[in-house]
């Protein structure tokens, strides 16, 4: 093997070594812990930008490993695997300083971070993934690695949240398995190809194949949180603030997400897929998400819970921009991946330093907070005007192309279905900013930690201010060279046109 | 990027309050209220048009000045240095407070909206103009303006998604999104007829004009004459200025949308007055001229619309009659009483058809009436935390009804003359 090849398997295990490592350590071995945790996030983005710049420069990085006969793990940084590899990475450091500070004081922190590292290696894989058997494979061991850390606390509560999430996802893991086999009994191959490989491989059968897509993407939607599978997510809130960060914004649902962009475009192509009928229903069914998810988040008074609802709708978003099965509006889906993660994981941190300082769980609890946390509340005010798709945050961005899209190829009603959910994410953003800034507090607030004249730890404060800023920056410079809206052009351009 | 001086100094304009905004830069500036203006001033003094289009700056973002956007500057440079004067706190070292950051952001976007040369540009900085309005007006006033504030995010909220879908509307024609292209786009395609529509409700509700004039009227009312100058320069002025510049002046439009747009402005205009004479107080006299002089711009949207050129395709003259009319009102905001209160009032009309609708939608324990109970749940939900503090607005339901059938009698005469 060439460094070609190598560099693909070291992203992957850049972070699987240090998590096996940290599964030893004792409880306060603090800094060996800490300087592991760091050094394979470091070490992981330093790896992706190599291979982001060895891509730009025309270099090609794939690693294949023989796993049966005929069948191969393959590990190919293309445009859409470093685009999910990328957000990934990054935002992996980031929770990574954050779960730092939020579990301080926490019991279990070697068992926490051991397999946060595996989670991480397991969404990395599932970016990478050059064919559908290596994508379930890393998907199946995503869902082994998170259940630990949604169970973590160890309460009645996170343990049946996590048997209600592996209930869900094994389900789904064994439709998605069983899509997976029937599909290489038909073509003899798995292998991710622009435009789809089916196409090219079978001829008639489109019972069959349309069988297949369904069982692929209810497999995929499950973590995808497409209703009605979506039921395990709200109640995986349990589990700390950074794995609800993570879940929602970098590894659980993003995968199942970018599952379904993978099948849509690099399984059937999307022409294929729409020629067989199954892009319209995956739409519908995205819309009803978007405005179940919506109409559900209006009503929680557990900040988290109503988070958890909105990824539920926003997440579809993704889905939406690709069933509709244009270029305009794959732009829209595949750049809301990123910007969702953005928006998505600096509400969720600071949902986490509101429960952590504060004991805040409840939008009801949040009166006057904005001015005991000005900063935590003037992030988690850019993220919620970000979902509401307010300019001059991300969401405008990826709203703009999906309606543009959506009138490109002449499907108007999802106008309707981005302006009524942006209304209702008014509805459930806005009295949120209100209570926190405009309302008077009930009583005192808890005695304060030296935390020097800060309002919280600086672990806990810094990550959602980065992404916060990042979520704004990613759409004041969304037309220069490498934002992610020109790097999904590029997608576009590649799906459709090459 | 154009880098001479004169292209610093428009982005200085917007970005020096911007910067200010920042609690750890305006701690070191004296009077940041005041000092905000500066660029502004420069600028006036600054002969001749200048414009700049930055393409990496969010999909594109574009500010100009010329003859007539002068002028408003010129006004709003009036107007918020009448806020600074007229406003006991600015005296107060008040650097610090969310009141001035929310001041200073209201300031920066405002003179952003007024500035840029695209539709866009104007749509990212009147949304954040409006919110942090919002903000502002909460901030510095008393509990009882809540309500009334709610029901301005709630028009500001459904404004800014209206002028969005009028935007895809237009870039999906493959036009660009200067203002002179909306014209070029409806003479090649005659379905935007939904954009003027779109266009025209979205600046209704954002500059509170008849019949969507409540939340505009109470804190006309109400408000202390430096808020009332920030209603005149925030809502008002770029609303109406909006309305100039997103209509499209070919002639293109249809008449039966010129012809209705004429009726809802004269309508406008006899409503105020008709309002006012009925219960003529000193008191209440800005906040019905404000209503008068809404139909007033109504009429200007609509001869703009028509392509009307009075003094020639080339003038301007919308332009001048808005800073004219916004003069007026600023005049009077200074020397017309208020009443610091929100008079009490009734519950509102509406509210009554939602409690309708929610009782009719009963209850079932059958599965397929799980959608319904959803529905039923999150329609308690809007009744309970939005519906109930329209309740409190200080709004009679007669003065509704009489909106109402009002607008039955436009639509009627439309009807009659298409």
């Amino acid at each position: 093997m060439n460094w070609h090849e190598w560099i693909p398997l070291l992203v992957v295990v850049s972070s699987l070594l240090p998590g096996l490592f940290i599964f030893g350590l004792r409880e306060n071995s603090v800094h060996l812990r800490t300087v592991l945790n760091l050094s394979g996030a470091v070490l992981k983005l330093g790896l992706v930008a190599w291979m982001l710049w060895g891509v730009y420069n025309g270099h090609h990085f794939e690693t294949r490993l023989m796993l049966l006969p005929e069948l191969e793990l393959v590990l190919r940084a293309g445009p859409m695997a470093l685009l999910f590899v990328t957000l990934s990475t990054g935002l992996w450091l980031v929770t990574t300083i954050y779960a730092i500070g939020y579990l301080e004081h926490s019991p279990h922190r070697s068992r926490f971070f051991g397999f946060f590292s595996i989670c991480v290696t397991a969404t990395v894989g599932i970016a990478l993934a050059g064919n559908l058997i290596t994508f379930l494979l890393f998907y199946e061991l995503l869902t082994l690695s998170t259940y630990p850390l949604i169970v973590h606390r160890g309460t009645e509560e996170a343990r049946r949240a996590g048997l209600s999430y592996l209930r869900y996802t094994l389900f789904g893991g064994a439709l998605l398995l069983t899509g997976t086999v029937w599909l290489y009994s038909l073509t003899g191959t798995l292998e991710f190809t622009p435009k789809g490989f089916i196409q090219n491989t079978v001829v008639g059968q489109e019972s069959t194949l349309i069988i297949i897509f369904v069982l692929l993407i209810a497999g995929l939607g499950v973590k995808a949180a497409l209703v009605p599978l979506h039921g395990w997510l709200p109640k995986a809130m349990v589990a700390p603030a950074p794995v609800s960060a993570l879940l929602h914004a970098v590894a659980v649902v993003k995968a199942g997400t970018f599952g379904i962009v993978r099948v849509v475009y690099e399984v059937f192509g999307v022409e294929f897929a729409a020629g067989l009928g199954v892009t319209k229903p995956l739409a519908m069914l995205a819309a009803v998400t978007i405005i179940y998810g919506s109409l559900r988040a209006l009503y929680q008074d557990d900040l988290k819970r109503r988070l958890a609802f909105s990824t539920i709708s926003q997440v579809s978003y993704i889905t939406l921009g690709v069933a509709i099965a244009g270029p305009i509006a794959t732009v829209g889906g595949v750049v809301h991946l990123v910007h969702q993660g953005l928006m998505k994981i600096t509400l969720f941190f600071c949902a986490g330093n509101l429960a952590e300082t504060l004991g805040v769980h409840k939008i009801s609890e949040m009166r006057g907070v904005g001015r005991r946390m000005p900063w935590t509340m003037a992030a988690f005010t850019v993220g919620a005007f970000g979902m509401i798709g307010a300019p001059p945050v991300a969401g405008f961005i990826s709203k703009w192309y999906l309606a543009l899209g959506s009138m490109n190829v002449g499907q108007d009603w999802v106008i309707l279905v981005l302006a009524g959910s942006s209304l209702l994410n008014a509805g459930y953003f806005l009295p949120i900013l209100y209570t926190a800034w405009f309302q008077e507090p009930a009583g005192p607030w808890p005695e304060e930690h030296s935390w020097s004249g800060r309002e919280t730890a600086w672990a806990l404060l810094l990550p959602p201010l980065v992404t916060a800023a990042l979520a704004l920056l990613v759409a004041l410079l969304a037309t220069s060279p490498f934002s992610p809206l020109e790097w999904a052009l590029l997608i576009a351009r590649r799906e459709f046109y090459q | 990027m154009n880098h001479s001086l004169p292209a610093v100094l428009l982005w200085l304009v917007v970005c020096w309050p911007l910067l200010l905004t920042l609690p750890l830069v305006r701690r070191y500036i004296p009077w940041p209220r005041l000092l905000a203006l500066l660029p502004v001033l420069l600028l006036l003094l600054w002969p001749g048009d200048i414009a700049l289009h930055v393409s990496w700056l969010f999909m594109g973002t574009g500010l100009a000045v010329d003859t007539s956007v002068r002028w408003i500057l010129a006004l709003l440079f009036i107007i918020w240095s009448g806020v600074y004067f007229l406003d006991p706190r600015s005296s107060i070292a008040s650097k610090a407070t969310a009141t001035t950051t929310f001041y200073l952001l209201t300031l920066s976007s405002n003179l952003g909206a007024v500035l840029a040369a695209d539709l866009l540009t104007f749509l990212i900085f009147s949304t954040v103009m409006g919110y942090s309005f919002y903000g502002l007006l909460v901030q510095s006033n008393e509990f009882t303006f809540r309500p009334v504030m709610r029901l301005y995010v709630l028009a500001l909220v459904v404004a800014d998604l209206l002028l969005f879908e009028a935007l895809i509307l237009i870039a999906s024609t493959g036009a660009d999104l200067h203002y002179a292209a909306v014209a070029d786009a409806m003479a090649m395609n005659s379905s935007l007829v939904v954009y003027v529509w779109l266009v025209l409700a979205a600046f209704i509700l954002r500059a509170g004009l008849w019949p969507l004039h409540l939340w505009q009227r109470q804190l006309f009312t109400a408000l202390a004459p430096s808020q009332r100058l920030l209603l005149i320069a925030v809502p008002l002025t770029t609303a109406w200025l909006g309305g100039l510049r997103w209509l499209p002046t070919s002639g293109n439009a249809q008449q039966e949308s010129i012809q209705m747009l004429e009726l809802f402005g004269i309508a406008a205009i006899l409503y105020g007055l008709i309002r006012f004479m009925l219960r003529p107080r000193w008191q209440l006299f800005l906040a019905w001229f404000a209503v008068v002089l809404g139909g007033v711009m109504i009429l200007l949207w609509a001869d703009r619309l028509a392509a009307n050129w009075w003094l020639g395709p080339h003038s301007r003259i919308e332009f001048s009659a808005l800073v004219i009319l916004a003069g007026i009102l600023v005049l009077l905001s200074i020397f017309t009483p208020f009443s610091k209160k929100l008079p009490e009032g009734k519950k509102i009309l509406p509210v009554w058809f939602i409690r309708v609708f929610i009782d009719l939608g009963g209850g079932g324990q059958s599965a397929w009436l799980g959608v319904v109970s959803l529905l039923q749940s999150s329609l308690r939900y809007l009744e309970q935390h939005f519906f109930h503090w329209l309740d409190e607005l200080p709004a009679m339901s007669w003065h509704t009804t009489i909106s109402l059938f009002v607008l039955i009698g436009v639509g009627l005469a439309w009807l009659v003359m298409v």
